[in-house]
This record gives C-alpha cells, structure tokens and sequence, in this order.
C-alpha cells in the first residue's frame, strides 16, 4: 500500500511541474495510464482483502502520539475503491475534453486530493484527521483559482474546520488521547455532549452544503463547470461524509444531534429538489440536484445507523456519473449555461446531443433499479419514492432542453477526435452495469417508456415559465440570512467597538490621562527642584515620610 | 572548564552592532557594508545556536549548559547563563526572521546604519533575556531589550511619533520600575542574585508575596498590548512602515509572554497562582476585542498587528493553565509563528512599497499584477491561520484542546477570536486579489525579485520541515 500511496504523490508532483503544451498533453495522458496501474493493483488489494499496511510515528506529545495511518479494511474499501474509480474518470474526461490549458495541474490535484482522503478515511488520530481535512480544502481552493468563487468557499471551509478543530480539541482534552478509537468513551464521559454534537453537526452540513449553508457552492457557478462539479462531488461535501462516518459516535452523544440531522437531510433534499427545477442556471441547478441527492443519500445512511456499503458507493457514482452527463450537455450546448437560451439540438449536433439522453436513460434506469434495492434491504418505501422523485426532476429539466423553443442551429463543436472515447466508455460502463444489476426486467423497460414520455410531456415543458421569474434566479435566502442575521451585527459591533472603546475610551480617556498624570509629575519634579520656600518643604515633607516609613516598617505587611 | 558560548549568542550581534556603528557615513559604502556585517552577524549567530542544540540533552526539562560569571565582589553578584531548549527554539527563531528580514530588506533604507545598528542590538540584548537564568540578569536584559525599539521609533516613526514615544516610555519605565523593586526585594530576602527557578521558593507572605509577584507580572504586561492599554502598540506597528522596525514592534510582546513562560509555571506560588483566571479573563477580553477591531479596520497593518497579538494571547492563556506539558508545543508553534509574521510583514511592506512607487491611491486588486508575492501571501496568511504546512497547525491543537479541558467557555472564546482575527486577515488577501478593485492594468516589474522569491520559498521548506519534525536540524 505504501508504494501506491507514495507513487500517486510523486506522480502528483511530477504533473505539478511547468510543460510546454505539447508535452503536458503527453504527460496527463502518461499520468492517466500510470494512475490506472495502480488503481487495478488497489483494486487486487482491495478484493483480496490483502492486510498490507503502513504506520509511521510522526510526532509525539505529552498525550500520546500522532502517527500517520493507513490499513484499510473492508469498511474503508468500500468508500476508497469508488472514490479512486471517480478519480480517474475526472482525469481521463480532463484528457479527452481539453478543458483545462494545464491538464497535468488539474490531474495532479484530483490525485492528490484522493490521497488525502485515503488518509482521512484511515486516519487513526485526531491530528492526521483533521490535516487531511485542511489539505482537501487547499486542494480544493487551489483548483478553483478562480477569486470570487474561491472567496466564500474559503470562508465557510474554513469555518466548518474551525468547528471541527474545536470539537476535537474537547475531545482530546476531556479523553487526554489523540486516538480515535477511545472516541465512544467520550459518551460515558465527556461533557458538554449538546454542544459537541452541534458544533460537530454545524461543521458537516456546512462541509456539505446543506439547507441554508449552500451559499459557498452556489458561489462556484462563477468558475468553470468541471472544476465546480469536481470540488462539488470530490472535495469539501465528500469531506463531510467522510468526516461524518469516521465520527459517527458524536451524533450519538447528544440527543439533539440525530433528530437535527435527519430534519435538515430532508430539508436539504426538498430545497435542492425545488430549486433544481426553479433556478435557470444550469451551475446553480447541478449545486441543487446534488443537494437533493445528498440529502437522500444521508438519509439512507442515517437508517444504516451511519455505515457506509457498497450500495452507497454505487449510489455517488451514479450521482457523479449524472452531474458528467450534464457537463457533457454544456459543452455540446457550446458552454451555455441558461437552460432556458439552451438549443433542442435538433439542427447540428443532433447526434451527440441524442446519444447523451440515451445516456442520461441508462443511468436513470441503474439509479431506480438501485434505489429500488436499498428500499427493500431497509424495508423503507420513502427512500424509493424519493429517488424516483430525483429522476423525475432530472426528467423535466432535460424536457426543458429537449423541448426547447430555441430553434437557432446550434454552432459546430470544435473537432475533437477523442470525444468518441468518452461516449464509448460510459455506454459500455453503464450497459455492463444493468446487465450486472439485472436492470432489464419489464418494469425497467416500462420506466424507460415513462421516462421518454416525460422528455416529451408538453405539460413539463409549460413549468419552463418559471425561468423568467427573476426573484427565484437572483435571490439566495442564506446569503440573505447570513447578511443580515449574523455579517451586519458583527460589523456594526466591530466598528462601535473601533470608534467607541479603542479610540475614545481607550486611546482617548485612558492613555491619554495617564500620559498628562505623566506630565503633571514631571513638571511637579521640576518645580521642586527650583530654589524656592515650597520646593525645600516639599523635600523635608517627602523625607519625614520616608523616616516614618522605615521606623515603622515591621508594621508594614 | 567554563564554557562561553551562550555569552557569545550575546556578544557576536553587539560586536556586530559596533562594526556597524564605526561604519563611515558615506551612503554607497556604509549601505552595502552594513548590510554584509549584519548578515554576517547573523550567519555566525545561527551557527552557533544550532551548535549549542547539538550539546543539549532534548528529553531534559530545565535549563543546561550554565554559565556562571562574577560580576561584582561587594554586594556579591554572580550573573548566571543557562537554556533550555523552549529558549533556544525561540532564540533561532529571531534569529532567522532577523536574517530574513536582512534578505528581504529594500537597500535604499534611509539611515541604514542607524537601522542595522539598533537590530545588532536589539538581537543581542533580546539573546541575552533569552538565555538570563538569574534574576538580575534577566531584569537588565528585559530594560535594555526596550532601548534599541525606542532608537528606531524616533529615527523611522510617523507623525505621531512623539505620542507614541512618550506612552512607551512610560509604559516600559512603570513595568521597569516595578521589576526592579521586585528583584531587589528578592534579592534582599536572600542576600544574594537568585536564580528564576528560585523564585517560587522564596518566603514571602501575605501583601509582600502580592506586591512582589504581582510587580513582576504588571512589567511583564507593560510589554504586551493587554486592552485598555495597547493603544501604543497598536499605534507603532500601525505607523511603522520599515518591515524591520516593524518587526522589532511586533517582538516586543515575546518579551513579555516569555517572562511570563519563565515565571509562571512550576514557578509560582499557589496563593498567586489561583488568581490565574483574573489573566485569562484579561486575556480573552483582549483577543476579542482587538479581533472585533481588526474586521473593520481598513490597514493591513492593523490586522496583522491584531493576529499577532490574538496569537500572543493565545500562548498566554495556555501558560496560566494549571499544567506545565505545553511548554514545548507553545515552543514549536511560536518557532513557526514568528517566521510567518516575519514573512507576512515583509509581504505587505513590498506591496506598499510597490503601491508607493507606482503611485496608486488602493491597494485593492494589486496582487493580481503580482503572481509571486500573490502566492506567498496566500500561503503564509492560510499557513498563519491553520493551513497544516507547519507546526504550530498541530501545536496549536494539543494547546486549545488542553483550553478545552480545563474551560469550555475559554476555549469557545480563544477560537472565536482566533477565527475572526483569521477571517479579519481573508478578507484583506481578496481585497487584494480581487481584480474589480484593480486600480491599474500596467502594474509591471513589481512582483517579487528572485532573490527574495528563493528566501521566501526557504522559508516556506524550514516550515513544512518542521510541521513534520519540530527540531529537524537537529541530527
């Protein structure tokens, strides 16, 4: 394992060096293949349940030592292998659609990215934890670059780190162990449970862009659409799931924390639905649907007590695969982000625009076929209605392409002769998937027909209206709230304390006084060092007290 | 056989100081001069200081390699020397910034020599109340560590530098008069110079014990900007444009934090120490006000002189905690610290300095004309609040959580001010880079010069070497 892990760094590190752009083609593409190799032997790893591990003792301290971990189990597996798959599908999709002027750049950051998530999923320590997360978040902001979508997601990381810090600082403290696994200890005997559960809670759905914390991402509509859906689906949310499942216990130590985080998931998840189908733009409206998704998908994780499985990572991949496919849809569509000005492709480009709601069919149909799975393994019906929910507002955003007015003939894409690879990849992924999810049933193909039937319903195409409802598209009621509830007061409180108490009172007032007392003394030193009947009394008086002082000084305490 | 080698950490910068002094005023020949010895200077000082750390034991506690020098034969003084390696991290720690800043440091300077001058010197008397293990010693170097800032505020201050002047002066001189009185009380309580691990073992009892302990804290506090009386502190790093003076400014709490290091824990006695909370509701109170302050304030100067002084009380508070195992974690961390403000210091003077020379009224969006210094700014301001590249990420973990343990409402304040004074920092790094406040599209040349960019880049490998191993030179 410590030759895969130190392989992908170097690998990183040799993709972050400056290229000309003939070669950093060569090199992203080289990166891809070597990234591959060592996915399939993580992969043999990973299946043959191979115990090979790594443990080096970093630093130590008074309550105990920090090491860096990694020995992952089935458990972690589970969330790793999907994690390393979607990762270098990111980097093939970079190398096939040139989006990026520095490919090996971008590669080196999804790379390095899953790397430390590999170490947050192993961690066994507090500090190694809580490093990972710092680094995702820099990982993240370097991939951005972008200012002013970087800007709030900087801010409200690094808020949610701040609370996470602060929740493990009490930990640790309360346990005096830097161990995770004396963590359910803290149940018995830690205190301040309430606080630690919300604190800790605040951090995730921050983390994850929940119910009235989306702001940060709603932001990154400002930067390019794939580095948005990368740190959208591969940085600070998945941090939050990661964070999530590794401390689950913390959601058990107070009895506030569950009730919270189930009341918020479906908030989440019925704001992101709504908005998806409300908000024209198709950044914001990927922001949306994956809110919707994470909400589900909390949910069904909170049912399974808070325990990753396989089902879960088919689930993200799908969610991933669907945010592609809508990529994808903004490239053909020549980078236009208004779904409403989008074009129905029925001019050019008639046939990749096609071939993408064959896609867009085949992955609804995995995703109902899994949802429909889980609801019978939890004996939970809402978790299937919810889904097919999901699919149904997938359904009437691509009825608002599809069914578009626009009829100007769209532009000829840029030839791109690796385009096909993309298209054969993710035809052959999701065919072999239904076959292998036996997704081929009469009820699968009965969905199908719904599912076209709904691309074309004229009904779902009348909601198209609401588009043209400017206070939905501009206004965003947690920038709001925020705004005024919580930046306003902190302001007004700043600048009181500026004008009022630091130049006032303090410059004005207060040093100012002892700096005239300062005066007044040193001009009194002056007067009575003058030949004069006062200054000599004021000396003779100052010398009776000083005699009187160490006569009587035993008295003195 | 007596060894002198912390005597030479002490001797070497004044020697320097003098070299620099005798330099003839001619500009051209004075300026390059001045430069080579002071960087000299500094070279030697290094390593000598990582020598002595090769001599040291690391896993002992108290003070090693003691130097014993007689002064005076009646009243009988023997001047004592000793580190521990708390003291020598924070000594190669000055010393480095200093070289930095000797690196980094724009050549045109007015009156140089004056400049370099007064750093040799404060260098060395700041070694010397590093290294003072006795009582006295440790009282003269605390006094004298104040002259050299004193030279540099009338020679590089603003307008308002008499003011300024006067409120230091007479802060430094009620903190220096109280100490005194209290050393010479314990020095008459033994007939002789004690040494600082004595000094909690003295028998003084009832308003005596108060007046001797609390004397020496109240100077200790004359050094720190503690509210209501920080307005002078914040009114020097405020005016001081030299990134060197500036420097001196903002190691002048160090001063006062370490006194406290040296007193307070182990050292002091129970009846003072359950006053321990008075400090740290002072100390809180401050942090959170002067945080507060910083987000509205619109100098860069000011925000970095309110993170400098949120994280000096930080270390404080974590001092008055009834445990004694942070000393080396509060040691690592202020190792890291004081090369991050050094850093950001010389930063910001180069984006003033820029701003000056190109005449442009805001600074706002300059960084983007400016990818270097853009990246090194990002960087040690995200390094500065916690991005884990350093030690004081994971040393400041184990202080807070230790805060935690001993008071949840202490630790949720330390944090909210330590997030604010961060958030105070952000917000001024994307004014900065935020390309609608650009004031001008033909900012050329102005990026930093190769030579400070391989500085910086040092910097920034000395810090991720100790994020992984604190004492790293160490083999």
């Amino acid at each position: 394992m410590i030759q895969i892990i130190a392989s992908l760094i170097v690998l990183s590190f040799i993709g972050l060096i400056k290229q000309r752009m003939k070669y950093d083609r060569l090199i992203s593409w080289l990166m891809f293949f070597a990234a591959t190799v060592l996915f399939m032997e993580f992969a043999t790893n990973a299946v043959n349940l191979h115990k090979e591990s790594f443990s080096f003792l970093w630093n130590t301290s008074k309550i105990g030592d920090i090491t860096i971990d990694f020995s992952p189990r089935l458990s972690e597996h589970r969330l790793l292998l999907p994690l390393f798959f979607l990762s270098l599908v990111t980097i093939l999709h970079n190398n096939i659609f040139r989006y990026e002027e520095k490919k090996s750049a971008f590669n080196s950051i999804i790379l390095l990215n899953f790397t430390s998530l590999s170490l947050l999923t192993c961690s066994e320590n507090y500090v190694q934890m809580i490093t990972a997360v710092f680094a995702t978040d820099i990982l993240g902001y370097l991939i951005l670059k972008d200012v002013d979508s970087s800007r709030r997601y900087v801010v409200y990381n690094f808020f949610a780190d701040m609370c996470l810090f602060m929740v493990l600082a009490l930990i640790c403290g309360k346990l005096q162990s830097l161990s995770l696994e004396n963590l359910p200890e803290y149940e018995q005997i830690g205190r301040h449970k309430d606080f630690v559960g919300l604190m800790f809670l605040i951090a995730i759905f921050v983390k994850m862009g929940f119910f009235m914390f989306q702001s940060y991402l709603l932001d990154l509509s400002a930067a390019r659409l794939q580095r948005m859906s990368a740190v959208n689906l591969l940085f600070a949310p998945l941090t939050g799931i990661l964070v999530l499942l590794k401390l689950h216990c913390l959601v058990e130590v107070s009895d506030l924390a569950a009730p919270l985080l189930k009341v918020i998931s479906i908030l989440t998840m019925i704001f992101g639905l709504m908005n998806f189908i409300i908000i024209d733009n198709l950044k914001k409206k990927l922001v949306y649907l994956n809110m919707g998704f994470l909400g589900l998908l909390l949910l069904m994780l909170e049912n399974h007590n808070l325990r990753w499985n396989w089902q879960h990572s088919f689930y993200y991949s799908i969610v991933y695969f669907i945010n592609l496919l809508f990529l994808k849809m903004y490239l053909y569509q020549n980078h236009e982000t208004k779904v409403s000005e989008m074009l129905n492709g029925r001019g050019t480009n008639s046939f990749i625009l096609k071939t993408t709601l064959v896609q867009f069919i085949l992955i609804a149909n995995i995703f109902i076929s899994l949802i429909y799975r889980i609801s019978m393994k939890q004996e939970q019906t809402w978790i299937f209605i919810s889904g097919a929910i999901l699919i149904c507002a997938i359904t009437t955003v691509l009825n608002h392409i599809y069914q578009s007015p626009n009829s100007r003939k769209l532009e000829n894409l840029t030839p791109n002769p690796l385009r096909p690879i993309s298209l054969l990849i993710m035809i052959s992924l999701l065919i072999y998937t239904s076959v292998e999810m036996h997704a081929y049933t009469i009820y699968n193909i009965l969905f199908i027909l719904c599912f076209i039937l709904l691309c074309w319903c004229p009904l779902l195409t009348k909601i198209r209206a609401i588009y043209e409802i400017e206070w939905f598209q501009k206004e965003d009621l947690s920038k709001s709230f925020f705004f005024y509830t919580l930046v306003t007061p902190f302001m007004y409180l700043s600048r009181t304390l500026w004008l009022m108490v630091d130049f006032i009172f303090s410059e004005k007032i207060i040093t100012a006084g002892l700096t005239g007392l300062h005066k007044i003394g040193i001009s009194i030193f002056f007067k009575i060092n003058r030949k004069s009947y006062a200054a000599c009394f004021t000396f003779i008086v100052i010398g009776i007290i000083c005699f009187l002082l160490s006569f009587y000084r035993r008295v003195l305490p | 056989m007596i060894s002198y080698q912390l005597l030479g950490l002490i001797l070497i910068p004044l020697i320097g100081s003098i070299f620099a002094l005798t330099a003839r005023n001619d500009k051209n020949y004075s300026t390059s001069n001045v430069y080579n010895v002071s960087i000299l200077t500094l070279i030697a000082n290094i390593g000598l200081i990582l020598h002595i750390f090769t001599q040291c034991n690391l896993n002992e506690d108290g003070m090693q390699l003691i130097e014993h020098f007689k002064w005076i034969d009646y009243p009988f003084v023997e001047i004592c020397l000793g580190v521990d390696i708390f003291a020598l991290l924070i000594i190669l720690s000055v010393n480095l910034s200093f070289l930095i800043g000797e690196l980094c440091l724009n050549r045109n300077t007015e009156r140089s020599k004056t400049l370099i001058t007064s750093e040799l010197l404060f260098i060395g008397l700041l070694n010397g109340y590093f290294v003072a293990a006795d009582v006295l010693s440790f009282y003269i170097f605390f006094v004298a560590s104040g002259t050299p800032l004193m030279i540099l505020i009338s020679t590089y201050g603003s307008q308002r530098k008499k003011t300024v002047l006067i409120r230091f002066s007479l802060y430094n001189l009620i903190g220096a008069l109280l100490l005194l009185v209290s050393i010479l009380m314990m020095y008459d309580s033994q007939s002789r110079n004690i040494l600082l691990s004595e000094a909690g073992k003295l028998n003084f009892k009832g308003g005596t014990e108060y007046f001797v302990w609390l004397s020496i804290f109240f100077a200790f506090i004359s050094r720190l900007p503690i509210w209501p009386f920080h307005y002078w502190i914040s009114s020097i790093n405020s005016s001081l444009k030299n990134p060197l003076v500036f420097l001196v400014g903002n190691l002048i709490p160090l001063i006062g934090l370490y006194g406290f290091i040296r007193f307070w824990p182990n050292t002091v006695p129970e009846t003072i120490a359950i006053h321990a909370p008075i400090f740290e509701i002072i100390c809180i109170v401050t942090m959170l006000f002067i945080a507060l302050v910083s987000l509205s304030h619109k100098d860069i100067r000011y925000k970095l002189f309110a993170y400098t002084t949120v994280y000096y009380l930080l270390y404080l508070t974590s001092i008055f905690l009834p445990t004694d195992v942070l000393k080396l974690n509060i040691g690592y961390s202020l190792f890291s610290y004081i090369i991050i403000i050094t850093v950001l210091s010389f930063l910001i003077s180069h984006i003033e300095y820029q701003k000056k020379e190109l005449g442009i009224y805001g600074t706002g969006g300059i960084l983007c004309y400016m990818p270097r210094t853009s990246k090194f700014l990002s960087l040690f301001i995200l390094a500065g609040i916690g991005l884990p590249v350093t030690s004081l990420f994971w040393n400041n973990f184990i202080i807070i959580s230790e805060i935690f343990n001993y008071n949840l409402v202490l630790g949720i304040m330390v944090m909210l001010s330590v997030f604010i004074v961060a958030l105070s920092l952000l917000e001024e790094l994307y004014k900065l880079k935020d390309k609608s406040n650009a004031s001008s599209a033909c900012v050329l040349g102005a990026d930093l010069s190769n030579l400070h960019f391989t500085v910086y880049l040092g910097c920034l490998l000395v810090l991720f070497l100790s994020f992984f191993k604190p004492l790293w030179f160490i083999f």
